[in-house]
C-alpha cells in the first residue's frame, strides 16, 4: 500500500472521489449524529452520581373517568409527603416558575425552581462558586437565598467572580446569591423538556397563590417529589404504603365533598431516567433505523462507484496482476483507496455531526430532553471511526467479488476481450431489490411521520389564531399594591392598548392556549360529577378569538364586572347536559358555589390535546395581568410601544411578554413542525440516493448486455419495446422490495397499538411512497436504455 | 532434464466463443535450456501471443503440461501461482502495458512490492536503479510513462521485467510499436543480457531480429514447423 501513491491516484478522480466523500461523510454524519443521540437519551446513565437510586414519586388520580395520565398533587400532600413520610431515604420537594429579574438593567424573564436543600445534595450538584441552599430552610422559615445557574452567570453577570453575596430581585423578594452551579451540571427537567433553570430558590418563596397552598383539592402538574432510596426496599413496598399514607390524610381532607367520592391517588416511584426521557422512546429507534438506512443506502452507491472505478483500472490490475500480484495484493490496492476516501470521510462526518449536534442542542432541545448531552466526544469519535472502518472493509471486499482473478491476467495480453471485473446478474439484482426495500422502508416510515405531524399541524383550532396577540404584564415594585389600584391601572392599560391605531379590540384575558385550569364539577340536579378545564374570561373574549356559539349567549359586561355566577361550556361538556339548548338555564356546582349555564360555544381544538375535554367559562371575578389583543388586519405591535403605554399609565408595571397566537401555535406544535421538517429531508434525500444508487446498477447491467439488445435490435425488435422490456424487469425488482418492505412495516404496526388513525396513514404512506418509488424506479431504467438506444445498432453490437 | 527452464508437453489451447471454437495452439511440445535465446516467428494470429501466455501463466492451457523449472504449474494455487510470476518471470508485452498513474520508478518497483518478504526501500531504490541503467534511461526514473517515446517505455517495461532477477525473460514482439533505430537498441539490450546469462524465449513476426537468437522456432496455425518442412509446405 503506497500512500502517495494512492493520493495521487485519487487528486485525478476528483468528481469520483467528491461523490464517495460527500455520500459518506454526510450520511455517516447523520448515523452518528442519530446513534449518538439515541445513545445519549435511551442508555447513557444520568450525570448524577447516584442516578440508579433516583426517583420520582408520582401522584395518579385513580377511581376517575376522565382523569388525566399525568402526575397530579395538590399543594399540602407535596409539602405532607416532605415532612412525613419515612419510607424513602431522602426526599426534596420542586415546583418551577418563570419571573423577570428587576435588579438587572435588561429585566430578563428567568427560569425558577423552588426546591428544598435536598433537592442538591440527591444531584451531587457542584459548585463554580459558593454552594448549594443551606439545610437549615425548612418549609416553615426560609432565608432569601438563590443559587445560580452557570448560564445565568455567563450570560447576565458577566462570569463575575465576586457575585457571592449580591442581590437578585425577583417578585418583591430580594435573595442574596449564595451559589453558581458548575458547568457540567445538567439540572433533570422534570417539568418541561428544554426548560432550563436560571435561578433556584428556597421552595416556600414559589409562586403558588396562598389559596391553592392549602388546597387539597387543587391538583397541579408541576409539583415534583425527587427522591432518594436505598437498594434493599422494594418499589412496590414503598409504593403501597406511601400510597395508604397518603390516601388516608387525603381522604379525611377532603371528606364530605361529592365531587371526590371513589376517588383516590396511587404514588408510583418512576427512575428519574425515565421520568427525564418522558414518552416517545420509540422517536429515537426510529430516527436510528432511517440513519442505518441511510448508511445502507449510501454504501450501496458508493459500491457501486467502486465498482465503476475498478472496472476502469481493469488494465492497471492486470498488468499488477501479470507482473505477480495475487488477489490479496489487488485487495489491497483496492483498500488503499477506499481507506483514504473514508477517512476524509470521517473528517467531513464528524463536521457534519458537530453541526447537527448544535442544532439538536440549541433549536431542538425542545424536543430531546437530554440534548445538553450531545456533543463530539471521545465516543462519537470511537463511534465514527468504527463504523468508518467497517464500511471500508466492506466496501473493500464488496467490490473485489467482482475480480475475475483468472481472466484479468489473461486481459493485458489481448485487448478488450472481456475486463476480468464484472458483477454478477444476481448481484445486480440483489443490489437494486435491496436499494428499493430500505429506500421504502425509509419513505413509508417517514411519510407515516409527516402525515401524522402534519395531521396535528393542519387540525382546525376552531378559534383565530391570527392577527391575535397576548399581552402579559407584570407588577415590578417592591412594595404591595392594593386590589384597588390594580383593577384601576388594568383598566387603564386596556383602556390606552385599545386606543392604539393597530389595534381592533383588547380582552382582559389570557389566550386559549393558556389559562384554563382543572376544576372538579357536579351537575346540581342529580350529582353527577365531572373533570373540567376552566377559565376566566371577560366578555371580549370570544369576539376576539371568534369562537362560536351553538347556544344561548356569551357575558355582558356587567356580568363581568360582577362576577356574575353565570357559565358558558363548550358542545362537548353539553352533551352530558342532553345537547347546546338543554345544557342552558342547567346549574352546576363548583366548590360550593352554583353556576348557571347561559351559553355553549363550540369546542376548541388545542394541539396534542386527545379527544375534547370538556370546558368552562366563567366572567373573571376580578382583573388580571393578562389581555389578548386584536390587531386591524395587516397590523403588528411593537413591544416598545407597549412598554411605553405601560411606562405612562403606571411605571411600576411592565412588559412581561408578548406573543402572537400565531407563535404560541407554533410552540404548542414545535416537535411536529420538527417532525415535518426532518421526515421531509429524510424523504427528499432517500428518493436522491436511491434514484442515483438505481441508476447507476441499472445501467451498468443495461451496457453488459449491450451485445444482446444490438442483436435483437438487429433481427427486428422495436427500440420501444427493448425500453419496455428494461423497465418492466426493473419494475419487477421494484415490486419485490417494496412489498416486502410494506409487509414488513404493516406487521410491525399491526403488532403494536392499531387504530384507524394509523392504519389509514398508512395506506397514505405506503400508496404515496409507492407512487415516488415507481417513478424513481421507472426513471432510472428508462434512462440508461434510451442512453443506449440512441446510438446506431453497430455501435451497439460493439459495446462503443 | 532439470537443466530445462521451460518444458511444454502436448500443449493445447482453444478458444470458445459463442459456438466458435478456435484452435489457438495445437499439441505444442518445447524445451527452453537455461541460458538459451529461443526466437520463435510466425504470421499475425497463428498463436505466438497465446503461447506467451501460457509460458508466462498468464493463461491455462486447455490440456498438456508446463513444467517450470522441473514444476507442473497446474498444481500450482492462485497465490502460488502469483509468487512464482513474481519471481521466475519477466514478461515484456507488446503494448509495453506500464502503469500511467505512477512514474517510471514506480512501475519498475512494482513486481518488488508483491513479494513475499519485501526488500527495504534502500534495496528497492539500488535495485531499480541497476536495472534503468541497463536500459539506459537513468535520468528518466521521475518522469510519468505518457512523458516517454514509445521505446522508451519499451526499455522500461524491460527494466521493469529485469528486477526481479527473473529465471526467465518472456518477450512478445518486443519491436512491433518500435522505429527500427528504437528497435535495434531494445534487441541491443536483450543480446547482452543473454549475454550475461539471461534466458529469453522472444516471440516476433519481424525476420529481422532472429539472428540474434541463439535458436528458432517458427508457428503456424498453432503448430511448430522445421524450416525445411515449411519450404516443403509451400
Ligand atoms: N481470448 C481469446 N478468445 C478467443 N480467441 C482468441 C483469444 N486469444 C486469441 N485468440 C485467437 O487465437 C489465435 C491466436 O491468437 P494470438 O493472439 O496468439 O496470435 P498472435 O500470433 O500473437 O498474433 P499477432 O502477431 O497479431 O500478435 C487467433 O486466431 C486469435 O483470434
Ligand atoms: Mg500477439
Amino acid at each position: 500500500m503506497n500512500m502517495k501513491q494512492t493520493f495521487f491516484a485519487l487528486q485525478k478522480k476528483l468528481g469520483f472521489s467528491a461523490s464517495f466523500v460527500l455520500t459518506m461523510g454526510v450520511t455517516i454524519g447523520v448515523f452518528l449524529a442519530v446513534a449518538v443521540l439515541y445513545y445519549v437519551t435511551l442508555l447513557q446513565p444520568l450525570s448524577y452520581q447516584k442516578q440508579t437510586n433516583l426517583f420520582v414519586l408520582e401522584s395518579k388520580i385513580q377511581g376517575h373517568p376522565r382523569a388525566p395520565k399525568v402526575s397530579m398533587y395538590p399543594y399540602p400532600v407535596v409539602t405532607d409527603i416532605y415532612k412525613h413520610q419515612t419510607h424513602l431515604d431522602s426526599v426534596a420537594i420542586v415546583t418551577y416558575g418563570d419571573d423577570i429579574l428587576f435588579s438587572l438593567p435588561s429585566k430578563p424573564t428567568v427560569n425558577l425552581a423552588f426546591a428544598t436543600p435536598e433537592y442538591f445534595q440527591l444531584l451531587d450538584v457542584e459548585y463554580e462558586l459558593g454552594t448549594g441552599l443551606s439545610s437549615e430552610n425548612t418549609l416553615e422559615s426560609s432565608t432569601p437565598e438563590a443559587v445560580i445557574s452557570y448560564q445565568l452567570w455567563q450570560d447576565k453577570f458577566n462570569s463575575n467572580p465576586d457575585i457571592l453575596g449580591e442581590k437578585v430581585m425577583l417578585d418583591s423578594v430580594s435573595y442574596t446569591i449564595i451559589g453558581v452551579t458548575s458547568e457540567d451540571f445538567i439540572e433533570p427537567q422534570l417539568y418541561e423538556v428544554g426548560l432550563k433553570t436560571d435561578v433556584f430558590l428556597p421552595w416556600p418563596f414559589n409562586s403558588v397563590p396562598e389559596r391553592a397552598r392549602n388546597s387539597w383539592s387543587n391538583f397541579a402538574p408541576n409539583l415534583f417529589v425527587l427522591s432518594y432510596k436505598s437498594n434493599d426496599s422494594p418499589v412496590s413496598f414503598i409504593e403501597s404504603q406511601l400510597t395508604s399514607q397518603v390516601n388516608e390524610r387525603w381522604k379525611q381532607e377532603v371528606i364530605g365533598r361529592k365531587s371526590f367520592e371513589g376517588m383516590s391517588l396511587k404514588m408510583e416511584l418512576k427512575p428519574l431516567k425515565d421520568v427525564v426521557i418522558g414518552d416517545g422512546r420509540d422517536i429515537y429507534f426510529v430516527m436510528l433505523l432511517g440513519g442505518i438506512g441511510l448508511l445502507l443506502i449510501a454504501s450501496t452507491n458508493v459500491l457501486n462507484l467502486l465498482i465503476s472505478r475498478l472496472s476502469e483500472q481493469s488494465r492497471s490490475l492486470a498488468i499488477r496482476a501479470a507482473l505477480g500480484a495475487n488477489k490479496w495484493h489487488l485487495v489491497k490496492h483496492l483498500y488503499s483507496e477506499v481507506f483514504t476516501l473514508m477517512f476524509a470521510s470521517l473528517v467531513v462526518s464528524l463536521l457534519v455531526a458537530s453541526l447537527l449536534f448544535s442544532v439538536i442542542r440549541g433549536e431542538m432541545q425542545l424536543v430531546f430532553p437530554r440534548a445538553q448531552e450531545v456533543s463530539v466526544n471521545g465516543f462519537t469519535i470511537l463511534i465514527a471511526s468504527l463504523t468508518a472502518f467497517i464500511l471500508s472493509i466492506l466496501l473493500t471486499l464488496l467490490p473485489s467479488l467482482s475480480i475475475n482473478y483468472k481472466k484479468l491476467k489473461s486481459v493485458v495480453q489481448g485487448s478488450g476481450k472481456g475486463s476480468g471485473i464484472q458483477v454478477s446478474a444476481k448481484a445486480r439484482k440483489f443490489a437494486l431489490i435491496f436499494e428499493v426495500f430500505i429506500a421504502s422502508v425509509i419513505s413509508i416510515f417517514s411519510i407515516m411521520y409527516l402525515w401524522s405531524a402534519l395531521a396535528v399541524i393542519n387540525a382546525p383550532t376552531h378559534f383565530k389564531i391570527d392577527d391575535v396577540t397576548q399581552v402579559q404584564l407584570t407588577y415590578s415594585s417592591g412594595d404591595g399594591i392594593t386590589e384597588e389600584e390594580f383593577t384601576s391601572v388594568i383598566e387603564q392599560i386596556q383602556g390606552e392598548l385599545l386606543s392604539m391605531a393597530e389595534v381592533e379590540s383588547v380582552s382582559n384575558s389570557s389566550s386559549p392556549f393558556n389559562g384554563f385550569s382543572g376544576r372538579s364539577v357536579t351537575k346540581v340536579v342529580n350529582d353527577e360529577r365531572f373533570t373540567v378545564r376552566s377559565k376566566y374570561i371577560d366578555d371580549e373574549y370570544f369576539t376576539i378569538i371568534d369562537q362560536q356559539l351553538s347556544a344561548g349567549r356569551t357575558f355582558s359586561a356587567t356580568e363581568v364586572k360582577e362576577g356574575a355566577l353565570v357559565a358558558v361550556i363548550n358542545e362537548s361538556f353539553s352533551e352530558s347536559f342532553g345537547g347546546p339548548n338543554s345544557a342552558i338555564n342547567s346549574l352546576i356546582s363548583m366548590r360550593d358555589e352554583q353556576y348557571q349555564i347561559v351559553g355553549v360555544v363550540k369546542d376548541i381544538h388545542l394541539p396534542k390535546v386527545e379527544g375534547q375535554e370538556f370546558r368552562i367559562y366563567r366572567p373573571a371575578p376580578e382583573k388580571n395581568s393578562n389581555f389578548i389583543v386584536q390587531l386591524k388586519p395587516g397590523m403588528t405591535l411593537e413591544p416598545q410601544s407597549i412598554l411605553n403605554l405601560i411606562d405612562r399609565v403606571n411605571p411600576r408595571f411592565t412588559l412581561y411578554k408578548m406573543t402572537e397566537l400565531k407563535s404560541l401555535y407554533n410552540q404548542a406544535t414545535f416537535f411536529e413542525i420538527v417532525t415535518v421538517v426532518i421526515s421531509t429531508l429524510l424523504l427528499v434525500v432517500i428518493l436522491f440516493l436511491c434514484a442515483v444508487g438505481l441508476y447507476g446498477v441499472i445501467s451498468y447491467g443495461v451496457n453488459l448486455r449491450s451485445v444482446e439488445i444490438g442483436t435483437k435490435l438487429a433481427i427486428g425488435s422495436s427500440r420501444l419495446k427493448m425500453k419496455l422490456a428494461i423497465v418492466k424487469e426493473n419494475s419487477i425488482h421494484f415490486a419485490i422490495g417494496f412489498l416486502s418492505s410494506a409487509l414488513i412495516i404493516g406487521y410491525l404496526i399491526w403488532k403494536q397499538h392499531i387504530t384507524e388513525f394509523v392504519v389509514s396513514v398508512f395506506i397514505s404512506s405506503f400508496v404515496v411512497s409507492s407512487a415516488a418509488l415507481l417513478a424513481v424506479v421507472v426513471c432510472a431504467s428508462y434512462l440508461p436504455i434510451n442512453n443506449l438506444l440512441r446510438k446506431n445498432i453497430l455501435q451497439i453490437i460493439k459495446g462503443e | 532434464m532439470d537443466n530445462f527452464v521451460v518444458e511444454l508437453k502436448d500443449i493445447c489451447k482453444k478458444f470458445e466463443l459463442e459456438h466458435m471454437q478456435t484452435d489457438a495452439l495445437k499439441n505444442i511440445n518445447l524445451q527452453i535450456k537455461k541460458g538459451e535465446y529461443l526466437s520463435i516467428s510466425g504470421p499475425s494470429g497463428c498463436g505466438k501471443s497465446t503461447l506467451l501466455s501460457i509460458l508466462g501463466m498468464l493463461d491455462a492451457p486447455s490440456s498438456g503440461e508446463y513444467l517450470l523449472n522441473g514444476k507442473n504449474v497446474a498444481e500450482l494455487s492462485d497465490t502460488e501461482g502469483a509468487r512464482v510470476r513474481n519471481k521466475e518471470i519477466g514478461f515484456i508485452f507488446q503494448s509495453f502495458n506500464l502503469i500511467d498513474e505512477i512514474n517510471v520508478f514506480d512501475n519498475i518497483a512494482l513486481p518488488l512490492s508483491y513479494r513475499d518478504n519485501k526488500p527495504s526501500n534502500a534495496e528497492i531504490k539500488q535495485k531499480v536503479e541497476e536495472c534503468i541503467e541497463l536500459v539506459g534511461l537513468s535520468s528518466r526514473l521521475l518522469h510519468y510513462p505518457k512523458q516517454l517515446s514509445g521505446g522508451q517505455q519499451q526499455r522500461v517495461s524491460i527494466a521493469r521485467a529485469l528486477v526481479t532477477n527473473p529465471s526467465i525473460l518472456l518477450v512478445d514482439e518486443a519491436t512491433g510499436n518500435l522505429d527500427s533505430k528504437s528497435g535495434d537498441a531494445v534487441m541491443e539490450v536483450f543480446s547482452n543480457l543473454n549475454q550475461q546469462g539471461t534466458t529469453i524465449c522472444a516471440v516476433t513476426h519481424d525476420t529481422r531480429y532472429m539472428d540474434h537468437a541463439s535458436r528458432q522456432l517458427k508457428l503456424l496455425d498453432g503448430v511448430f514447423w522445421q524450416n525445411e518442412e515449411i519450404r516443403q509446405a509451400i
